[in-house]
């Protein structure tokens, strides 16, 4: 069969599932620590909104007919996971940057106001169309025809990785915007990752459970570049290493520590980023 | 007796419930009589000779180019061709939209774009937006993407493209164009309950044939006539319907609710540990003022 969706489509997928796990991230630590982490949380909001308008970019630049996006909005087919799919990643995407708004100071210079009474509703809210925008890029693909997609626990596998993905990315952030509060926190972040990574395996064993033998095969047993990627990269680099590797082991303190983090996290990127890029091409491949 | 899948099942209770919602019960037409009255064709793989006229009555009516070879694939400017099922072998198969009682093209289509007329399923192309979320979602991989220059208003560039089944032309009462010109009349066009009723009558005359398309995706809207020895599934023509392949209508978005449900969930865990740990401290600090 043709490649129908290429490499826009896995960018937007995977861009949308980082967004998704860097608000998600972001939210929490608001709820968990709140003003002392400040600046992290807004640079999380910032990106998270950021890198959803990068991905929506890429789909609308990837549609045959650009000028026609917001058909799914104005004539819109909500049995559709994209029509659906639409409403949820435009609402994340605004969420996202509300919360990044309430951070910064630009609502008191236009609306002569700040916006933190909003904080709350949108943390709670942000977190649902979080959530929901990291399972609905998997459930898009489950609704193919390719047996390698056909089955919603590719919504469970994504939204595991988006989580895990989101979560290297905004740590990542964190490290860069806030070295202090994040060294002190660091052993408790690195768990976090490994338990996430943990959670990604389980997702990952689920959904190789239900494909069928013939795909398993083909994404599972190494017999071509697809699956030697998908095995290398993404479980052994980016899940065994990036994500419960290196995490426990920075979980105490060590020289270098930034260099590994910078490192654990582009390999849970890379790793995620692989992901849905094999599921994508390997899909269309063997259908 | 008719094997009610659960997707049929969960339809007639939401149709049922709609129904008594507006309080419509006995005024309209019930679903199973709408599945009765749609259109449907019927090819007889048995009467058919392979001669493609139905191939380039389809092009004709359309205004796309004819080239000297026939047509081995779909695409956007080829809706139908005929071939055998194995090289130079085989009966000789119609390729072209099966027109689904549940297609799956029409489920997720975003825009809205892919509608039905009487059962015939047809592509809007003012309105499709060029996601290709048709051509990945059907299993018999039947719609294509015409990336080619536009040609006419039947194929603008850009858009996802099939068979319609005529049905602007059966609208005006003409026949699809591969059912007009048909040598053989193996391709039949009219009711369901004729077709089924005529695609029994072939196959009771003759025991060595069976019909395919009666029950796949809510009933096919092409039913095929074929030996018996030939099965198009086992034989790797046309794909096996997975078991849970209209279910995923339901487990999708209820995937994607659960997922916010989680997202809420997790956010209230730690809003609630948060609050707890600051209620904590708070109360030490009392504790600790109250001693010193």
């Amino acid at each position: 069969m043709m490649i129908t969706w290429g490499i826009y489509i896995a960018l937007y997928l995977f861009l949308g599932g980082v967004a998704a796990g860097c608000f998600a991230s972001a939210a929490l630590l608001d709820l968990y620590g709140g003003e002392k982490y400040r600046e992290p949380i807004k640079w999380g909001a910032y990106w998270s909104w950021v890198l959803m308008v990068i991905g929506i970019a890429l789909l609308v630049v990837d549609l045959g007919r650009p000028e026609r996006a917001s058909n799914p909005i104005l004539h819109p087919n909500l049995l559709s996971p994209m029509g659906g799919g639409t409403l949820i990643i435009n609402i994340f995407m605004i969420l996202a940057l509300i919360y990044w708004l309430i951070y910064t100071r630009i609502p008191r210079i236009i609306l002569r106001r700040d916006l933190i009474v909003l904080r709350l509703p949108v943390i709670y809210l942000g977190c649902i169309f979080a959530f929901m925008t990291g399972a609905y890029t998997g459930i898009l693909l489950s609704y193919g025809s390719p047996p390698l997609w056909a089955t919603s626990s590719l919504g469970i596998l994504f939204l595991a990785s988006a989580l895990a993905t989101g979560y290297a990315f905004f740590i990542l952030v964190w490290a860069i915007v806030d070295k202090k509060t994040f060294e002190e926190l660091h052993p408790s972040l690195g768990k976090i990752e490994a338990v996430l990574g943990v959670l990604e395996l389980i997702a990952l064993l689920q959904y190789t459970s239900v494909i069928p033998m013939k795909y398993k095969v083909a994404l599972l047993g190494m017999s071509n570049l697809y699956s030697a990627v998908f095995m290398s990269v993404f479980v052994l680099l980016g899940i065994l290493i990036g994500e419960i590797g290196l995490p426990l082991f920075m979980a105490k303190p060590r020289k270098g520590l930034l260099a590994l983090l910078c490192l654990s996290a582009a390999l849970v990127l890379i790793g995620g980023f692989v992901l849905r890029y094999v599921v994508i091409y390997l899909g269309q491949i063997t259908a | 007796m008719t094997k009610l899948t659960r997707r049929d099942f969960l339809k007639t209770i939401a149709a049922s419930g709609l129904a008594a919602a507006v309080g419509a019960i006995g005024s309209g037409v019930s679903e199973a009589e709408a599945q009765e009255e749609r259109y449907s064709f019927l090819y007889n793989s048995e009467a058919c000779i392979g001669c493609n006229a139905c191939t380039v009555a389809c092009k004709t009516r359309r205004g796309f180019p004819i080239s000297g070879q026939m047509p081995d694939k779909l695409s956007g400017t080829t809706w139908l061709y005929v071939t055998r099922a194995e090289e130079g072998k085989g009966p000789y198969i119609r390729h072209s939209c099966m027109h689904c009682g549940d297609p799956m093209c029409m489920t997720v289509c975003p825009a809205g774009a892919i509608k039905k007329w009487n059962g015939l399923v047809y592509i809007d192309p003012s309105l499709c937006i060029g996601c290709r979320y048709c051509v990945e979602a059907c299993l018999f991989h039947i719609p294509h993407f015409n990336a080619e220059w536009g040609i006419g208003e039947w194929a603008p560039p850009n858009v996802s493209r099939k068979c319609d089944g005529c049905y602007a032309f059966v609208q005006k009462g003409k026949l699809p164009a591969c059912v007009e010109v048909c040598p053989t009349h193996a391709i039949r066009f009219g009711k369901r309950r004729e077709i089924v009723a005529l695609a029994k009558k072939i196959v009771a005359q003759n025991p060595n044939l069976w019909i395919y398309g009666l029950e796949e995706l809510g009933g096919l809207g092409v039913l095929y006539i074929f030996r018996k020895e030939f099965d198009p599934v086992r034989d790797g023509v046309f794909p096996k319907i997975p078991e849970a392949y209209p279910q995923k209508v339901i487990t999708g978005p209820l995937a994607i609710f659960l997922a916010g449900f989680g997202g809420l969930l997790t956010a209230g865990y730690f809003d609630l540990k948060y609050r707890a740990e600051e209620e904590e401290a708070e109360s030490q600090k009392k504790e600790g003022a109250e001693g010193g």
